[in-house]
């Protein structure tokens, strides 16, 4: 069969169906409408603004890309592979999919919105107290394998799950650190700093309001809570932001971190 | 008209609301193949509209932005049918009268290889074939890079012509009977 009588068929196909809508369907819609507050334009732009996130840092992540290749390579250049005190990772970038939170691992209250891979875009979503070259190029970073990152739009809250995982301990332990700092520092999320969680290797939990959410302009406070926390070689995050529920974010956390927990179970068994 | 309704003006609403309702009903229901669920579909895309109207930035955009408001819904609605395990009826639909001789074997097999596609690749399928937009557009509308357009739409492919060749190729019984 060639492409083109491929895409003949197909047009034909579906060619019968509905192209009318009943009026008594629509009248019911614009019934309900009545009843139905509508979303005021600070909340319910949230999630688009999340949306445009990414794509809004993607040239500034692209500019760091060179930046960061030179940052490794020199890293590499350095660094004596195999010494014993600094131990491989157990997590690979694959064991990210796994992880972090999907499909059919949300809550079913969650919508998922949007699935980042590039690593550098997924690095800099943190990024608050500085620009995105410079976040890339911190030396912390400097052993950045691959990262993913997830978010959803809940029933009035949003929420984002985020993982990266690093080529040894050492450097997810240093980028936790850093990543810590941010979520807490003034210049940063301005989250204060924490409470300690027995979540992996070592974690916390910050919650309070931030100015931050959206980008380096603050903006009105929102109520937010963010989990971040170590296991070997990775490092996740869970935040939920608005009227979140604080149990279920807790529930969604530690079943990530059970995941991960499971993963690096399985590859350490002999 | 879209500002008045982002303001919430019901008048403003309702006018939009006829307007989209035919071209989100056609999406709907090419996606879904089931006329229950595409109305469904179209019920609660309207009312999301409605509610997220105020954070729509550009309303000349108005259209796009309802689309994949839309394509949302049949997301859920496939969804929550894959988990109750409701069986979708088979197009054509009422009104329309098929010569029962004409390539029914092949509708079948097409349906059977659709149903087993996301709603993210249907939309992708109904917008090409359906809809006539470029690739470019589809992403556009869609919110997405035009390369997971292009991937989105090879694999939809791939699979509505694995599924038109089974149906060509001859049944054990016909080579036999040769």
């Amino acid at each position: 069969m060639t492409n083109s009588d491929l895409d003949r068929r197909l047009r034909e196909w579906l060619e019968p169906g509905a192209d009318r809508a009943r009026e008594a369907v629509v009248w019911e819609v614009i019934d309900h409408a009545e009843q139905t507050a509508q979303r005021p334009r600070w909340r319910s732009s949230v999630a688009s603004l999340l949306d445009q996130l990414v794509p809004m840092l993607r040239p500034v992540a692209m500019a760091g890309v060179a930046l960061l290749a030179v940052v490794i390579v020199a890293s590499l250049a350095t660094r004596n592979i195999g010494q014993p005190d600094a131990p491989s990772g157990v997590f690979a970038a694959e064991d990210l999919d796994a992880i972090l939170v999907w499909e059919d691992t949300k809550p079913p209250t969650w919508h998922l919105d949007n699935l980042v891979s590039n690593p550098n875009a997924v690095l800099v979503i943190p990024a608050r107290s500085m620009s995105d070259a410079a976040w890339i190029s911190h030396p912390a970073f400097a052993s950045l394998v691959d990262a993913r990152y997830t978010d959803f739009t809940g029933v009035d809250a949003v929420f984002m799950s985020w993982g990266a995982v690093f080529a040894d301990v050492g450097g997810a332990r240093d980028a936790y650190n850093v990543i810590a700092s941010e979520l807490g520092g003034e210049d940063g999320w301005g989250l204060g700093s924490g409470a300690s969680v027995d979540l992996g290797d070592e974690g916390t939990v910050l919650t309070g309001a931030t100015t931050k959410l959206v980008g380096r302009e603050a903006t009105d406070p929102v109520a937010s809570r963010m989990y971040l926390w170590r296991h070997g070689n990775v490092v996740l995050s869970l935040g939920g932001w608005f009227d979140y529920d604080a149990a279920e974010l807790e529930a969604v956390a530690r079943a990530m971190d059970a995941r991960a927990g499971a993963i690096s179970g399985a590859k350490n068994r002999p | 008209m879209v500002e008045r309704a982002q303001r919430g003006d019901l008048d403003a609403f309702a006018s939009i609301a006829f307007e989209l309702s035919d071209r989100l009903m056609g999406l709907a229901h090419r996606i879904l193949r089931d006329h229950g669920a595409a109305e469904e579909a179209l019920q609660v895309a309207l009312l999301r509209i409605w509610k997220d109207l105020p954070s729509l930035r550009e309303p000349d955009a108005v259209d796009a932005w309802a689309a994949r408001i839309l394509v949302r819904a049949c997301q859920d609605s496939l969804r929550h049918t894959r988990r109750s395990g409701r069986v979708l009826q088979l197009l054509p639909q009422e009104g329309h009268v098929e010569d029962p001789s004409a390539g029914f074997g092949e509708r079948q097999e097409l349906e059977r290889a659709f149903g087993t596609l996301s709603a993210d690749h249907r939309a992708v399928v109904v917008l090409h074939y359906y809809r006539d937009l470029s690739l470019a557009d589809i992403a556009g509308t869609l919110d997405i890079p035009i390369g997971t357009v292009r991937s989105r739409l090879h694999y939809a492919r791939r699979a509505l012509r694995v599924a038109l060749e089974a149906e060509a190729a001859p049944t054990i019984t016909e080579v036999r009977a040769r």
